[in-house]
Order: structure tokens, then C-alpha cells, then sequence
């Protein structure tokens, strides 16, 4: 029987903020910070809710205009994504596909679903030296911290 | 190539290279998160507590300055005079007369002229942590920080201390924005919290300006003051949600990159460090000169994210809420130890109340603080 997963927010080195459909996710380990918008803000709010991919998959087809291997895919990459940087982990050890929850599709409505997108995440990298910075080698006789010498086996 | 160090200045990444021994044990979000029971940061803290009265002591006299930093009074308890004129001058608008009771009490030695070291340490070299936090040591009230200076502060009894080997060891930037780690964690307490912005604006309002290093910030705010506008700061300031958005003044200090010293000529008086801008930004005490026009605070009406435009002309256009978060937050949170998560969401907070824009700016400096006032005057 096929297994599906579902994932969390890797909490707390991840902290996230959604604003006006944007959200903002912050990797405070890794000094990593990124965003999302449109579709990569729905999946992300899915996520949130603990659903599994095939849940993900089913509430995008059902806010979005799109065939489903393209949102599959779509949903798939980000998660892939998301993983990779860390932002999401897996939640337990996954569960037969059976007990995943159905999404409902609603009736019909008149408003037109904005086409489906494949998210992009936008990654900030600029603040990691900081967080690579170990200032602290030795400390001395009088109890003061300092740098070590440079080593020049180290030094490029 | 420069990078930022933990208080927020640009130094030289070749010394980053040199240093960059990656960290092996507890994680960033894992020391803003620790409510861990040391009780040998307890006794630690009672150790420097009295090593602090043995300087005291040894000086001869206690002296004390006083402070309204965030609506809270702040006594600061020199051991001796030495510490005075390092600490003291950005803290200069926010002066205010003796207190009996105040709301927090921050103890400064130094051990050469004291004559009192620091107590042992009770850690290993292996416990640094990023920032100089020490690992297994942080606790829900005592927090300490050992890096060119100890910092260490019990938040329940709200007593800080910042001892220094000695006076000449300090790095610069604490001449600029002292006491950043303490007040740090001790506004955080109080849901107050110290962002990397600059704030500039009117008597009763104004606008806080974000955004990477060398995107504008000071440049922004210090052409505000020589022409009239308040000023709040132009590094830090500190924000708070309740009743409505609101920045204080936290130094009086401001810094511009050495090469950027001519653009503001009228500052020239107020420069400290006109000798050695070959190794450090410019700085300037404004106190003296323009304390008319340094404010404690006011509302913030909206959020600009300064860009060089290229162009003459300065122009202020709508961004997004989220983008303007993502100028403010990480210079925020990875500037100071261990501000996470309440940080984040305060400065969301903010921003979701305020509206956010782009200040495109212009080549002719002159416009930008007649753009900001224009702006603030058409706001309701």
C-alpha cells in the first residue's frame, strides 16, 4: 500500500510571516531567508495545515486552473525545495495513502481560478557569513577571549 | 570584500576567512529558545556582581548616569571614569536627571584601571557560541555574552554588566551603539524591540527607513537632520506595537562610510574619528550640535526602503509590505543574539499597520529630506 507524507514548519529555527499573500520565511540556522508568493503561498499555507501531497495537490487544483500533472509537479518541486532548504521536515513516519484526506471540490463558481503557476521560491543568502563568523578561538590567562593566530595551513 | 559583525558594523571578510571555524554545537533558534536552569550562570553572575563592587571599591566612587531609553529609566553604574566617555556620548539626548528606582541598573568596569579582573570563567573554549554566546549558559533570565566584552544581564533582578579588559580594547562600535546586547535582551523582555533601522520625520510622526547596508540608511537620515527634520536614529532604533506603532531614539550616534564624508559637509564639526577614516566609518556624535533636532520618538506613519537611484530626483513609490519585511528582518535578526521569533512577528506587526514604500534616491542629497517632509505632510 502506497505511504504518504506529511511535513510541518521546521520550527524553531524557521519563523514565518504572511503578509497581504506574501509570505516571508526566515531559516535563522542557516541565515537563509526567502519568499513566496501566488501559488508557492498556497502550498506553503497547506503545509501549515499539516496536509499530506496528495492533499496539497487537491486544494491547488481546486483554487487554481492547471492539469494535475503540472500542479503535481509543481507541488512536488517546492516541497523538494522546501526540504532541501530545510524549511519543512517530514511529519512522523507517514501514513498509508488511504487515510489521507479527501479534498472536497467545491461547486462550480463563477469566479475565474487564476492559472496555476509552478512556485518560485526566492532565496536570500546574504546574512549566512554572519552566522559562519565564529569569533572565538582561545581565551586567555586573564579569562579574554581572543582569535586564534591565523593558520596558515587554513589561510587561502 | 566586508561583512557584518555581531553589532552590526562592516569589517574586512579577510579576518572572516581567517576565522571561519564553523559552529558544531547548539543552533541558532535552539539559544533564542533555551529556558535552560544553569545554576552555574547564577553564580557565575554573582561572581562578576561582586567582582563589580570590589572595582567599585578600588576606584573609590561609584558614577552614575541616568537614561529614559524606551519610556524605562536606565542607571548606568560606572566603576571608575574610564568607561564614561567610550559609553556615554550616543546616550547623550536620552540623558535625564537621578531616579531612585530604576527600571534597570547596568554595571561597566573595565580591569586596567580597576585593577579587578574577571572572575574565572566556569567554560570551555569549546562553549563559544555564535555572537561569543556561551553554550549551556543562556537561561530564561540570565543571559550572557563573552566576546570582546562580557556582557551578562539577570532579568529578574534587572541588573546588567558589560566589563571590558580594558578601555582600549573596546571595538569602535561600541563607541556607536553601546550597550546594544543588554538593552537587546532587555527590551525584549518588555516587548520592545531593537530593529536596523534608521527613523527621521516630525514632531508628532515619522517613517522608518530600512534596508541592507549601503542601501541609504544613513545617508538618508543624516541629510535629514542638517536640514531640519527629527531624527530617531539612523543605525537602530526601537519599536514597540502598543497602543500604535511606535520608534525610540536609542543613540544619537550616526555613520557614514568614509569615501561619503563630503556629501555632507555640514557634519564635518561633528565627526570623531577624522583621523582614522582609513580604517573606520565615519563617525559623528550629534548631540552637540543638532540636539534640537534629535527626537525620543514619535509614531511611525509608514516604512521606506531607500535605493540608489542613479537619477537626480528622489521619488517615493508603493512596495509591498512582505518585500519591505524582507529589507527589515534579517538585518535585525542576525545583527543581535538570539532575537528570533517575537522580533519577527513585532516587525510584521508593524508593517501591517503601516503602508510600505521604495524611496528611489536621488543624486542631489537636498531632495531627500524635502521628499520625506512633503510625504509625512500629505499623510493623514
Amino acid at each position: 500500500m502506497s505511504r504518504v507524507d506529511r511535513y510541518r514548519i521546521n520550527s524553531p529555527s524557521v519563523i514565518h510571516e504572511t503578509i497581504d499573500g506574501e509570505v516571508v520565511i526566515v531559516n535563522l540556522d542557516k541565515g537563509h531567508y526567502y519568499s513566496l508568493r501566488d501559488s508557492g503561498t498556497a502550498i506553503w499555507n497547506c503545509v501549515i495545515q499539516g496536509m499530506s501531497k496528495p492533499e496539497i495537490v487537491s486544494t491547488i487544483l481546486v483554487e487554481y486552473e492547471g492539469d494535475r500533472d503540472h500542479i503535481e509537479n509543481g507541488v512536488g518541486q517546492i516541497l523538494a525545495q522546501l526540504q532541501s532548504e530545510e524549511m519543512i521536515v517530514k511529519d512522523g513516519n507517514g501514513e498509508d495513502l488511504e487515510n489521507s484526506l479527501e479534498v472536497e471540490t467545491p461547486p462550480s463558481r463563477e469566479t475565474i481560478k487564476q492559472q496555476f503557476k509552478s512556485p518560485v521560491l526566492e532565496r536570500y543568502t546574504d546574512m549566512e557569513d554572519l552566522l559562519l563568523l565564529d569569533p572565538i578561538h582561545e581565551v586567555d590567562e586573564s579569562g579574554w577571549p581572543h582569535a586564534a593566530p591565523p593558520d596558515s595551513k587554513k589561510v587561502e | 570584500m566586508k561583512w557584518m559583525n555581531p553589532d552590526g558594523h562592516m569589517q574586512h571578510l579577510l579576518i572572516l576567512k581567517r576565522w571561519n571555524k564553523l559552529i558544531t554545537v547548539s543552533s541558532y533558534a535552539e539559544i533564542s529558545a533555551a529556558d535552560l536552569s544553569n545554576p552555574e550562570s547564577a553564580l557565575f553572575f554573582q561572581n562578576v556582581y561582586q567582582a563589580f563592587s570590589d572595582a567599585e571599591q578600588s576606584t573609590g566612587a561609584t558614577l552614575d548616569r541616568y537614561y529614559m531609553i524606551g519610556g524605562f529609566t536606565v542607571r548606568l553604574r560606572f566603576a571608575g571614569s574610564s568607561l564614561i566617555p567610550i559609553i556615554t556620548p550616543p546616550l547623550a539626548h536620552l540623558s535625564i536627571e537621578p531616579v531612585s528606582e530604576p527600571s534597570l541598573t547596568i554595571c561597566l568596569s573595565d580591569s586596567s584601571s580597576t585593577k579587578i579582573t574577571l572572575p574565572p570563567i566556569p567554560w570551555d573554549n569549546a562553549d563559544y557560541l555564535q555572537f561569543g554566546l556561551i553554550n549551556g549558559f543562556n537561561s530564561k533570565d540570565i543571559k550572557i555574552l563573552h566576546n570582546r566584552a562580557l556582557h551578562i544581564i539577570d532579568l529578574s533582578q534587572n541588573i546588567a554588566i558589560y566589563w571590558i579588559s580594558d578601555t582600549g580594547s573596546a571595538p569602535y562600535y561600541h563607541s556607536i551603539t553601546p550597550l546594544r546586547t543588554i538593552l537587546h535582551w532587555w527590551l525584549h523582555k518588555h516587548r520592545q524591540f531593537i530593529i536596523h533601522a534608521a527613523a527621521v520625520g516630525l514632531s508628532d510622526r515619522g517613517v522608518l527607513i530600512t534596508g541592507k547596508g549601503g542601501a541609504g540608511k544613513s545617508t538618508t537620515a543624516l541629510s535629514c537632520i542638517v536640514n531640519g527634520l527629527k531624527y530617531v536614529g539612523d543605525e537602530n532604533c526601537i519599536i514597540s506595537n502598543s497602543p500604535e506603532p511606535y520608534a525610540h531614539s536609542l543613540y544619537s550616534s550616526g555613520t557614514l562610510e568614509a569615501e561619503d564624508v563630503d556629501r555632507i559637509p555640514q557634519l564635518y564639526s561633528s565627526l570623531i574619528n577624522a583621523d582614522r577614516l582609513d580604517v573606520e566609518k565615519a563617525v559623528y556624535y550629534l548631540f552637540n550640535k543638532y540636539q534640537d533636532n534629535l527626537s525620543h520618538g514619535f509614531p511611525v506613519k509608514a516604512v521606506l526602503v531607500p535605493k540608489v537611484s542613479g537619477t537626480n530626483d528622489t521619488i517615493i513609490r508603493k512596495l509591498s509590505a512582505a518585500q519591505t519585511l524582507v529589507a527589515l528582518a534579517p538585518g535585525s535578526l542576525f545583527q543581535l543574539p538570539g532575537a528570533g521569533g517575537e522580533s519577527f512577528h513585532a516587525m510584521a506587526k508593524l508593517l501591517k499597520q503601516v503602508p510600505c514604500y521604495t524611496l528611489e534616491l536621488g543624486t542631489d542629497l537636498y531632495q531627500i529630506p524635502v521628499e520625506i517632509k512633503k510625504f509625512l505632510e500629505s499623510l493623514p
